[in-house]
């Protein structure tokens, strides 16, 4: 649990303020409403964009009403509508897991946020293995999904759910060998060390430019993205047309707005992986950090390290940067599911596991081919830009004084509580 | 009681709390969420004790692989889904035994470790100048490296670079995991292609390959039906073209379609074979 990875966290100078149970009670509070902000609030906007957005396609005008000229309002009303329907449960339901269902459905695609950095020592949770525990959370909301299905008694809902789980189960492997090519190009499992080399000037520094096959990775790995959070055209655990509402046909009020939660959370977090495996992160991709690197000595760091006011106007630009990069991957997303039809679920999965699958180990095995390749023919281990060693050690140097070790046996246990 | 013990308390209890549901509960489902509890609260325990690469892998391979697959065969294979699972009195005879037989496996493994020695151990004095790559080394981007980065070290121990330093303070290299790494993932790999083949051969029905599925009358796809006996449209014979479809749906959507011997090409054919459903 630190929000500052480097030096004084605001675990440890809580800690030394209020005593070490309730330093770190605070500081967990802080940094699950800080997250928690992200993941509640995005959803409502995206939700209004996609009705505007659909509206738009379909040569409509979207919400108008609500909240002045262009309806920016509407979900807030969605939300008084949701809280004020009855919780219904069928009789035929699994009761308790029933109402258990969309928690498990909605803490799953909220934990993902924990490792997420949205900028420069801007992480709740810097792990070393983020990317792979990412991933893992990613793929953990079908769990909330099959139980729903499951628990409401509507052979829907279990039809919706089963085909929710053989998606996510067939899925999952191309998702996993696609982000693995730029953790194998970047030579780290962790999002911290894997934005930080990509800074600099976009073509050259970020990763889905590095080689042929990190660019076709994103492609093929934003499609797999699509599928994961069950969009459409891979829809399929509640395609309307054949399922009712598939999953969630028995769902009601705030129950059901829930799942709609996660899912457009999920939405964000997929993108918002995206950009910090081949979109650089929180870089601007212009070279403008370069110039204002001087800045960030701006001011005395308080209370915590790296929370100076220079660093932290370039922190929060670089976090408005990366969630304008999200931002603009899940406008895709909407843009592509009031774009293309729905598939058969035989298409689906004939799609996955006959041509991403294989596509996906065809370029996971080309990237590691690559660097061996580039340098016997051009004596450099990529076309443009620095070595990923002088790019680490450079990230590295940036912060040289900022590096502190906890040594005192209370910091080591505030570690072991993040 | 300091931080560290009190989330050692909470996940150790939630572990063995959702264990004991598990054997407690009679509904297969329930005891499937049961299972998730204690085996994410697992994972909880291996990140309070930093190896985070193990908790990742515990969540991803045991809570979202197993647990799906787990989820999956108790759709696939239950009877009723309100029979209770009351065991026999020759299986709780069995059952009984093999718990205790675990017990004292458990007991004796952890009464033979020299817990005063481990702890000692736990601090290893380097000579200094040495080669350093104990799990609290730290990665080389400021900021991104902590306690807990057991992702180099395992992956360095795979490929036999262990470095550590014996008794006398010398250093030695052990021997690395690659080999058998690999035996176990070509073994998982024949499992895979086997699970494949039974697959596809279950669906290969003399007759014809389409001639199988025209009744949704194999008993894979037909049993899952099952499930519910209130569902009115099941039992009732008018609903026949309902049931035909839904079996058709279930079969498609059970993820099997991959390994189906015909090619989805025609729609004309899949109607025909009354799973048919244009998009």
């Amino acid at each position: 649990m630190a929000m500052l990875a480097t030096g004084l966290t605001l675990e440890q100078f809580l800690t030394g303020f209020t005593g070490e149970f309730l330093g770190f009670t605070l500081a967990i509070l802080i940094h699950t409403l800080l997250v928690f902000h992200v993941f509640a609030v995005s959803p409502a906007f995206f939700i209004w964009l996609e009705r505007k957005v659909s509206g738009r396609i379909q040569d409509r005008l979207g919400p108008t009403r609500v909240g002045g000229k262009f309806g920016w309002l509407q979900s807030v009303a969605d939300g008084i509508k949701l809280i004020q329907k009855e919780d219904l449960a069928p009789a035929a339901a699994d009761k308790w897991l029933f109402r258990l269902a969309p928690y498990l459905a909605l803490v799953a695609s909220f934990t993902v946020f924990m490792v997420l950095p949205f900028s420069r020592g801007w992480a709740a949770v810097v792990i070393e293995s983020s990317v792979f525990l990412a991933l893992a959370i990613i793929s953990l909301e079908v769990l909330g999904i099959i139980l729903a299905g499951w628990s409401s008694g509507s052979k829907w809902a279990l039809f919706g759910s089963m085909r929710e789980a053989a998606q996510m189960v067939s899925y999952e492997i191309p998702l996993a060998l696609c982000a693995l090519i730029p953790v194998m190009v970047a030579g780290s499992l962790n999002f911290v060390t894997i934005a930080e080399v990509q800074a600099g000037f976009f073509l050259t520094n970020w990763l889905i430019f590095h080689d042929p096959f990190t660019f076709i990775a994103f492609f093929v790995y934003f499609t797999v993205a699509i599928a994961s959070v069950k969009r459409a055209p891979f829809d399929l655990a509640e395609a309307e047309s054949e399922l009712v509402a598939g999953f969630h046909t028995e769902y009601s009020g705030m129950r059901w707005s829930y799942f709609f939660l996660a899912e457009y959370a999920s939405m964000l977090a997929v993108s918002c992986v995206a950009v910090l495996l081949f979109l650089g992160g929180w870089w601007s991709g212009t070279g403008l950090e370069t110039l204002l690197e001087p800045l960030r000595s701006w001011g005395r760091d308080f209370p915590v390290q790296g929370f100076s006011l220079g660093n932290y106007v370039i922190n929060l630009f670089g976090a408005h940067v990366f969630l304008l990069k999200a931002g603009l991957l899940v406008t895709v997303q909407i843009w592509v599911r009031w774009t293309l039809p729905r598939l058969r679920i035989d298409q689906v999965m004939t799609t996955c596991l006959k041509y991403l699958i294989p596509i996906s180990c065809a370029l996971f095995l080309g990237a590691s081919l690559w660097p061996l390749t580039i340098t016997s023919l051009t004596g450099r281990p990529l076309l443009f830009g620095e070595p990923f060693g002088d790019r680490v050690l450079r990230a590295a140097a940036h912060q040289e004084g900022a590096i502190s070790t906890p040594t005192t046996p209370l910091a080591m246990e505030q570690e072991a509580g993040r | 009681m300091t931080v560290l013990q009190f989330l050692f308390g909470v996940f150790a209890t939630t572990t063995c709390l959702g264990a004991i549901m598990v054997a407690v509960t009679q509904n297969i489902v329930r005891m499937a969420f049961w299972l998730m509890v204690s085996v994410a609260s697992a994972s909880g325990l291996f990140f309070l004790l930093h190896a985070d690469f193990l908790a990742a892998a515990q969540l991803l391979v045991y809570l979202g692989g197993t647990v799906v697959i787990l989820v999956f065969g108790v759709m696939l294979t239950a009877g009723g889904r309100r029979q209770p699972l009351t065991p026999k009195g020759g299986e709780t005879i069995l059952a009984v035994s093999l718990a205790l037989a675990l017990v004292a496996l458990l007991m004796f493994t952890v009464g033979s470790v020299d817990w005063e020695r481990l702890q000692t151990a736990s601090q290893p004095t380097m000579p200094e100048g040495g080669l350093v790559a104990t799990t609290s080394d730290r990665s080389p981007v400021a900021g991104a490296g902590r306690l807990g980065d057991t992702g180099h070290a395992l992956g360095s121990a795979m490929i036999g670079f262990r470095p550590r330093f014996d008794g006398e303070g010398r250093l030695e290299l052990g021997t690395g995991y690659l080999l058998p790494f690999e035996i176990i993932s070509v073994h998982l790999l024949v499992v895979l292609i086997g699970a494949a083949y039974l697959a596809r051969a279950k669906r290969q029905i003399p007759g014809g390959p389409n001639v199988g599925r025209t009744n949704g009358g194999s008993p894979m796809t037909r049993g899952p039906l099952a499930w519910d006996p209130d569902s009115a449209q099941y039992n009732d014979p008018s609903a026949q073209s309902v049931e035909q479809a839904l079996a058709g749906n279930l079969a498609s959507g059970g993820g099997f379609s991959a390994f189906s011997p015909e090619e989805p090409t025609s729609i004309e054919t899949r109607q025909t074979a009354g799973e048919g459903r244009p998009a």
